[in-house]
């Protein structure tokens, strides 16, 4: 990781607390948060401005929802790897998301390894 | 027909047909996009399966005939896999058109005459037609894939396995032709638990299989990928299974009842007789995934006691079913696929599935005071019913049978065999409910009226929960305070899901466009091209119901008046295709949908000629209006602006129908029309009419409230330095802004003697609301703010709110009444300087009255 | 309640203003005491809708009875005035009455067409007869309300008034 560039990813949270914790895990392993969204329009245009090689996307957001977003994005660029958030039981959302052109999702609360690896396939791809 | 005893249950049947119908008809828009898509294909097979069977059950025998036919030409599809040629799907959609008709003439005339039978025949005909050209040419096609067998397994921990195997089915699909998955993707769409294990799959691809196994693995969880490249007759084997479960399967759904009831005995008959009951044979399946029939049954033994009657016989008996109670569950998938035992497996389901099914099935004869619909009504709740049939007995006048060394008690089952054999027509006390396997149709249905009592229940739990928190803020109370917190968060969510359940996708709507304009563009001869956007956009359903005729209006009104005829586009150097655009977004409370189009746009000119000889405007008043003001002429009743009268639009029936309709529903509609350009209309709709969160305001001692959603910010207002005022119009300077300031007192005509051009009626420091409108700020003058907070709407009475001034009511903890303001409405008529003091009163006619009197 | 209407004879007889008027039981759902009652304005409504009231949760508009019959605003004060909860096409009105007599049968074969110069009009205008209050008076004629009048569009063109003057000038 330390030859490359380092992955450039932008978090997409309503909530700073869940902001922090992702930051935070993401950081600590080399990856360069370049950005921070607090709901769905926010992230489009931080999206068309910072142009990162990941998207971590919430679901439920104020103004415009992470699904609404993560469409409008695609739209944007159809190669846009976005990772949605979503809570326990969102099931049905997620399987929307992924339909709609999120390539992976992680479930909170946010287990480290999980969301790294996560990452890292999507950064893979 | 033998149709005439079965209309009460007519009302279920259209009902569902209906439903079945628009989603043929949107799969048929879909497969002519897609005209390859075996998904689609499928999808319409099951629709005109599934249409024909319950048509066969009431005894609609040309609605069965012409779907017998038209399955049979997507049969042909399903098993050949080809794209569907234009002709084939413009027939198609002729036949749906067809059942539509005959549905149509069915329910208003109230019987299948042989006029649908004929119609039925003649589309028959030219599908059959279509079926035998496609017959005729069997070109073999080669397959240059190979097929491979798939195994994919999850961490034990993995989250959501079911969207892990649809990231897992996606990925294959990316590869090749997926042709099943195991279990299938319906089923673990719904239950994730059922991937747990992992997932099998057959592909059939001609990707080398490294490149499919990295795809596999690409996903989070995936701990294990097998792959194995099956034998070419796997896949024809595989279809070849699958056909011949289903022809049991079919089999044994068609079989009539083998089990013959005992007779009854002579007391028993006689106790019948005595107390005049009414005997029912009932022969009831489960559905195939019922969890512990036996269970199921036992309870339904007790239960029919307890409520319903008395039962008499039954197969199997009470006994064995409690016998049978502890047999170890069994298990409903085919865990291996391996190539040489696939025929033991195959008798192993055939086996195993007529067991569950044997298992799942109970017939009985039931003595009850109630008639057929009563036992549906109870059955339907009391299990998880897969299909009843019932059947009325009669009693035998013993004398006439005399000769019969066997005195039948009752006219037995058996004669219904016998019909069945016959090939008569369906029985007609039989009723099939199937419970639909679909995830798509995994629904139910609910009465809009019990939604909408549901939803009054939830509101009168909003305003008591505030009742409750009020008495906490006057006597505070720790225990209280964490128990009303508690049902604060169950009340919100309570809330949420009625609301949730009411709003639904404004794509119901907009998917029926693509057809209404495909069937209007070739009558009217132009080409138009349909765009839908935000079809995702949810509304609520009352809404929507009065939308579809709205939008109907809107878009014939486009397609006749507002796109030219190709050759005129063509002359104008436009593209020869018009275009129709129908927007949908949400905002706060609102829908906004937009349908614009890139016609010939509004002529003012022309309308004011238009309103001049139609006397709506006089020549003086003209001259005074703008061009926009003179285009919204068009929304004064009695104006239609189409040289032809077509047999679309231009009825009389015009844009003042549709716009008083929209503000009925607390809407409103805007127009923007460009000479050459095309014309947009923009209507905005609250998006559900129930609870908002709400800013309450008080305006000399009454409470008014206002949708927190329309509230920009409130500022503090001084009112030397900040209020000027120009003409007759006050505004306030505001970070270098200058809103124009709405006096609500005149507007909600509170103080009649109020001389409102006079500066002094604003207090010296006040405070002022901003609020957004059609894209301009404007400021509300409060005189003070009482709180916000979550507030129901109910609504009021279109006769005592004729301006539209409020949008409803809402009634607070301790009992005293707010007014919700429409903010939209009430800056329009700042901007119309309307004066609304007096209105609705007869002006001066009271004296006149009384002098009437008199001469009399 | 109320999802059933049962033709009946009955009417629930009022007095307005001196005048003694009928309306059909079927549509009537309760007789409150209106000084109990908050009203609460509708801005924006026809000045014959003195307002909405709470009756247990439910918000009611209230039609001011004589403004809407253009009786006249000098009639005095009442002191206890009644409203009738009325129900038609599912809306809730209260009707401000003076005082609710009694229930009364009036037979269909009783009622007739009320000539068109009675102080209030509508289109369906018509006349009941029921046995008097006092021994001496045999029979006394009740305006009977219909369904139509609770409905009738309030627009000034169409007004009440309108249609007095011209029944008057036709007369």
């Amino acid at each position: 990781m330390s030859s490359q560039k380092a992955t450039s990813v932008l978090i997409v949270d309503d909530a700073l607390f869940m902001r922090t914790v992702l930051k935070d895990i993401l950081s600590k392993n080399g990856y360069n948060v370049i950005g921070e969204a607090t709901n769905g329009l926010e992230a489009i245009e931080k999206y068309q401005e910072l142009k990162p090689d990941i998207t971590t996307m919430d679901i439920t957001m104020p103004e415009l929802d992470g699904i609404e977003a993560l469409k409008r994005i695609i739209e944007i660029n159809n190669n846009a790897r976005i990772i949605m958030c979503s809570a326990m039981g969102q099931q049905g959302i997620v399987m929307d998301a992924i339909k709609s052109g999120a390539c992976d999702f992680i479930v909170k609360p946010f287990q480290p390894d999980r969301v790294l690896k996560a990452i890292e396939k999507a950064a893979a791809e | 027909m033998p149709s005439s005893n079965n209309e009460e249950y007519w009302d279920l049947f259209f009902d569902e047909v209906n439903s079945h119908l628009e989603s043929l008809t949107q799969q048929m828009q879909a497969l002519e996009l897609n005209p390859s898509s075996l998904n689609i294909i499928r999808e319409i097979f099951r629709l005109v399966h599934t249409i024909k069977g319950m048509a066969a059950t009431i005894g609609f025998n040309s609605v069965v005939k012409l779907c017998h036919k038209m399955e049979e030409l997507f049969d042909f599809y399903r098993q050949n896999h080809q794209p569907v040629s234009s002709q084939i799907i413009n027939c198609q959609i002729q036949a749906t058109d067809g059942l539509f008709k005959i549905l149509e003439y069915i329910s208003s005339n109230g019987e299948d005459s042989s006029v649908c039978l004929i119609l039925a025949e003649s589309l028959c005909q030219s599908l059959q037609k279509e079926l035998s050209n496609l017959q005729k040419p069997q070109d073999l096609e080669s397959k240059p894939e190979k097929t491979i067998q798939i195994k994919v397994k999850f961490a034990q921990d993995c989250q959501m396995p079911g969207v892990r195997a649809f990231l897992a089915t996606q990925a294959l699909e990316k590869t090749g032709l997926l042709l099943q998955s195991n279990p299938p993707k319906d089923q673990f769409l719904d239950n994730g638990n059922l991937v747990k294990d992992g997932l099998t799959a057959v592909l059939c691809s001609d990707k080398p299989l490294s490149q499919i196994k990295e795809g596999l693995f690409r996903i989070c969880d995936v701990i294990e990928v097998e792959l194995k490249e099956a034998l070419p007759e796997i896949e024809s084997q595989a279809e070849e299974i699958s056909e011949k479960i289903q022809e049991v399967r079919e089999i044994y759904e068609k079989e009539c009842p083998v089990y013959i009831i005992e007779k009854l005995t002579a007391s028993q008959k006689e106790e019948l007789l005595k107390a005049e009951l009414k005997i029912f044979y009932v022969d009831l399946s489960l559905i195939e995934e019922a969890k512990s029939p036996e269970d199921q049954f036992c309870n339904l033994f007790n239960n029919i006691h307890d409520y319903l009657g008395q039962i008499l016989q039954s197969e199997p008996s009470l006994d064995s079913l409690k016998n049978r109670q502890n047999l170890p569950k069994q298990n409903i998938h085919i865990k291996t696929t391996n190539n040489k035992c696939i025929n033991e497996i195959l008798d192993q389901e055939i086996i195993e599935f007529n067991a569950r099914k044997q298992r799942s099935r109970l017939q009985f004869i039931l003595a009850i005071k109630g008639d057929h619909k009563n036992i549906l009504d109870f059955l339907s709740d009391a299990c998880e019913l897969h299909k009843v049939e019932l059947k009325e007995m009669e009693f035998i006048d013993e004398n006439k049978i005399s000769s019969s060394d066997n005195l039948k008690g009752i006219n037995e089952p058996e004669n219904h065999k016998v019909q069945a054999e016959n090939n008569s027509p369906p029985l007609e006390d039989i009723i099939n409910i199937t419970k639909q396997n679909d995830i798509k149709t995994s629904f139910v249905r609910v009465s809009l009226n019990s939604l909408d009592a549901l939803m009054n229940s939830v509101g009168e739990l909003v305003i008591n929960h505030n009742r409750l928190k009020l008495i906490l803020d006057e006597t505070p109370n720790n225990q209280l305070r964490s128990i009303i917190q508690y049902l604060n968060q169950v009340t919100t969510k309570i809330q949420q899901l009625v609301m949730g359940v009411r709003m639904v996708p404004i794509s119901q709507v907009f998917n029926r466009f693509p057809r209404f304009i495909r069937d209007i563009s070739r009558e009217l001869k132009k080409d138009i091209n349909l765009v839908l956007e935000g079809e995702e956009t949810e509304i609520d359903r009352l809404m929507l119901d009065e939308l579809n005729d709205i939008l109907i209006h809107l878009i014939r009104n486009s397609m006749d008046h507002g796109l030219e005829t190709t050759d005129e586009r063509l002359k104008k150097g436009k593209s020869k295709q018009g275009q129709i655009k129908m927007q949908a977004h949400s905002q706060g409370n609102h829908v906004f949908i937009t349908i614009s189009d890139d016609g010939k746009g509004i002529d003012a000119e022309v309308v004011k000629r238009k309103a001049l000889a139609k006397g709506l405007i006089s020549e003086d008043e003209a001259n005074l209006l703008s061009n926009k003001e003179i285009i919204n002429l068009i929304f004064s009743s009695g104006f239609s602006t189409a040289e032809t009268v077509s047999n679309l639009s231009g009825r009389g029936v015009g844009m003042d129908v549709v716009k008083s309709k929209i503000n009925s529903l607390g809407g409103q509609i805007t127009l923007h029309s460009v000479v050459g350009e095309g014309t947009s209309l923009k209507l905005s709709i609250p998006s559900t009419i129930s609870i908002i969160q709400a800013l309450i305001i008080n305006i000399q001692d009454g409470l008014y409230t206002i949708p927190l959603s329309e509230i920009r910010e409130i500022i503090s207002v001084e009112k030397k330095k900040q209020i000027y005022r120009i003409g007759n119009c006050d505004l306030l300077t505001f970070a270098g802004q200058s809103i124009p300031l709405i006096n609500l007192r005149k507007y909600l005509c509170i103080d009649e003697s109020l001389n409102i051009n006079d500066l002094d009626y604003i207090p010296d420091h006040c405070l002022v609301i901003t609020i957004n409108s059609e894209d301009k700020v404007y400021g509300l003058i409060v005189e003070s703010l009482v709180g916000q907070q979550e507030v129901v709407i109910k609504p009021i009475s279109q006769k005592a709110n004729l301006k539209g001034l409020i949008n409803g009511v809402t009634v607070f903890g301790d009992g005293r009444v707010a007014m919700i303001l429409s903010i939209d409405q009430i800056v329009r008529f700042y901007l119309n300087n309307e004066d609304l003091r007096h209105f609705g009163d007869s002006d001066n006619n009271i004296d006149e009255l009384s002098h009437s009197r008199e001469i009399n | 309640m109320g999802d059933i209407v049962i033709t009946s004879n009955q009417y629930i007889i009022f007095t307005l203003a001196n005048e003694t008027m009928g309306i059909p039981i079927n549509y009537v759902r309760e007789v409150i005491n209106l000084n109990t009652h908050n009203l609460y304005r509708i801005p924006g409504s026809p000045n014959y809708f003195q307002g909405v009231i709470n009756l247990r949760g439910q918000v009611i508009p209230i039609i001011d009875t004589k403004r809407k019959f253009n009786f006249g605003l000098n009639l005095g004060l009442i002191e206890n005035p009644k409203a009738i909860i009325v129900e038609c096409d599912k809306e809730q009105f209260g009707l401000v009455v003076d005082d609710v007599e009694e229930v009364a049968q009036i037979e269909e074969s009783s009622i007739e067409l009320a000539p068109g110069n009675l102080s209030i009009s509508h289109k369906d205008r018509k006349i009941g007869r029921i046995s008097g209050k006092d021994k001496e008076i045999k029979d006394r004629f009740v305006f009977l309300l219909s369904k139509e009048f609770l409905l009738e569009n309030p627009d000034r063109k169409n007004s009440l008034m309108d249609k007095v003057l011209n029944e008057v000038s036709i007369n």
